[in-house]
């Protein structure tokens, strides 16, 4: 097990190219849309894990909001194709300047609270979110929801097969990792997992600690409101029971059963929780049952997630220098 | 020329009053130390200094500069850097990572050569550069908390409570490593429970009391002072 994920340390990107490598040639060998779809799914899962990650497992604040986010980009979404006609591209950009506005407001109002109070401002956010898009039926229709939203296209050109939805969503998926890497594992990402630490120390390094807790909170929202976008123009009808606190719930299970501030983790984790409900479509009415008890018992297994304790950089660092150790122990004499 | 001197400082939390109008100074090379009981109003006195907790009257000059409303991160550049009460080093962070945090604001090269200073100071630090901070002992993590300030190349460090849970052989060493940092030209302001160890290192001192301060002097005049003998020396 260590040696292996010394292994993954060391050949991260080699192991994550020829992973993007699979995933590219996935459709042309297998043809069942109805695999291509939960594939899709699962992508856009992974894409809402790994931008609540960034707010959650690396800046730490804990929101139980995420999903009013997911909702504001869906619904910006669907209005903008519906109303107005412009296509997937404009609408993702709509729908993440949209997410990102309400962040900007929510955060500057809320983000210089502390840990359970924030979670429980983000919580009725949520709430106030799922309200207004149930009852502004002038806007939103209420609870009849909106039907006939365009499927995916970008510049005219249509993308509305199985395949060609599931390379739009592999990108989607593939550039918000990116984003969320090299913030990351930037001097900014640093910083920000220094405020996770301990906000006062960062302050005291300089550390601006309310500018990076907006920033981080905007960037993961619009990221999460671009998957909102894909969601609108992938079902073709969105209404308000779908961006609930039980949806919030779902992509936090994600993120801290894959592991909080591990992104490979969370990868990890957001597929798991996506594909295995599917495989034991079998086991019918006991599928929740099994579901439950998968998390109940990793979580008492392994409290911090799948990869949540796993600092690949570190492994990555302390391999290097035993193998930069190893050759002088073999050419020098043993005392 | 005083480097940092403080005027009827008053900070508030909510409706309470926790500095009631504080006036000190430290000059250029001194070991100051403010001794006083818990909730005297050191730690605020601290971090009003550093910016991390608001001023609510009076004002804070340092080079001569009235620093008063600038914020916490222009102060750490100008040189004014705390090591926070408690030891807090970011547990999951290497050592090395540490210490490049605390010259978070500084240039790469002058990290690398402040770097070489530090670990010259702290041997164990170097040994210990990629281990994560939170398995180092408590002695350890206090040294790291104290490199940490220096990498953010502070003339004027604050130390807030460094012997904090130490054992007795330990803040022997932190104190003598205290006094060695003021030699090499850093100015250190000083806040101990532990006034004995602190008021031997110490140029001056000021005592605080419920928000005031209730005695200033050397600190070889406060060491034989009953009062201060009676209410924080224990004689």
């Amino acid at each position: 097990m260590k040696k292996a994920l010394d292994f993954v340390a060391l050949h991260m990107r080699a192991i994550s190219v020829v992973l993007i490598v699979l995933l590219i040639a996935f459709p042309f060998a297998v043809s069942s849309s109805y695999i291509l779809r939960i594939m899709t799914i699962c992508f856009m899962y992974v894409m809402i894990a790994l931008s609540l990650n960034l707010l959650t497992g690396f800046l730490g604040l804990m929101t139980l909001g995420h999903a009013a986010f997911w909702g504001i980009g869906a619904y910006t979404a669907a209005l903008i194709a519906t109303r107005a006609g412009l296509g997937m591209g404009a609408c993702m950009v709509a729908a993440a300047i949209v997410a990102g506005v309400f962040s900007l407001l929510l955060g500057g109002a809320a983000l210089k609270l502390k840990g359970y109070f924030l979670t429980i401002v983000t919580l009725g956010f949520c709430e106030i979110i799922r309200l207004v898009e149930m009852n502004w039926t002038g806007l939103t229709r209420g609870p009849l929801g909106i039907p006939g939203i365009p499927s995916p296209n970008f510049f005219g050109i249509d993308l509305s097969s199985n395949t060609q939805i599931y390379f739009v969503m592999l990108v989607l998926v593939i550039l918000s990792a990116l984003v969320i890497y090299s913030i990351v594992h930037s001097r900014i990402g640093t910083a920000i997992m220094a405020i996770r630490e301990d906000d006062l120390a960062a302050q005291a390094m300089g550390v601006n600690v309310f500018k990076y807790k907006i920033m981080v909170f905007i960037i993961s929202s619009m990221i999460v409101g671009v998957a909102g976008a894909f969601y609108a123009h992938y079902i073709n009808y969105i209404d308000p029971t779908s961006f609930t606190t039980a949806a919030s719930t779902d992509m936090l299970v994600m993120a801290i059963f894959g592991g909080l501030g591990s992104i490979p983790g969370t990868i990890l984790g957001a597929s798991i929780l996506t594909i295995i409900p599917e495989t034991i479509r079998a086991l019918g009415m006991y599928r929740n049952l099994f579901y439950g008890i998968l998390i109940v018992v990793l979580m008492m297994v392994k409290p911090d997630g799948i990869l949540g304790n796993v600092n690949f950089k570190y492994l990555k660092q302390r391999a290097l220098s035993r193998r930069a150790a190893e050759p002088g122990k073999t050419g020098g004499k043993a005392e | 020329m005083a480097l940092l001197r403080l005027e009827n400082v008053v900070s508030n939390y909510g409706s309470i009053n926790a500095l009631k109008g504080i006036s000190c100074e430290v000059n250029q090379g001194e070991i100051v130390t403010l001794i006083g009981a818990n909730g005297a109003g050191k730690t605020t006195t601290m971090h009003t200094i550093t910016g991390l907790k608001e001023l609510n009257g009076g004002k804070i000059f340092f080079e001569d500069q009235d620093i008063s409303r600038w914020e916490s991160q222009k102060r750490v550049k100008a040189g004014i850097v705390l090591s926070p009460e408690g030891r807090q080093v970011f547990p999951d962070f290497t050592v090395y990572d540490n210490l490049m945090m605390g010259g978070y604001l500084q240039k790469a090269d002058t990290n690398a050569a402040t770097l070489k200073t530090v670990y010259a100071l702290f041997p164990r630090l170097e040994e210990r550069a990629s281990q994560v901070a939170g398995t180092l002992s408590g002695g350890e993590q206090q040294m790291l908390a104290v490199a940490r300030a220096l990498m953010g190349k502070p003339k004027l460090m604050l130390l807030d409570e460094p012997s904090m849970g130490l054992a007795p052989l330990i803040v022997k060493e932190i104190f003598n490593l205290i006094q060695r940092i003021r030699d090499l030209g850093t100015t250190v302001l000083l806040v101990e429970q532990n006034a004995r160890a602190a008021l031997k290192i110490s140029d001056r001192a000021y005592v605080l009391e419920t928000g005031k301060i209730v005695l200033s002097g050397s600190a070889q005049d406060l060491l034989n002072s009953e009062e201060v003998q009676q209410a924080y020396l224990g004689m």
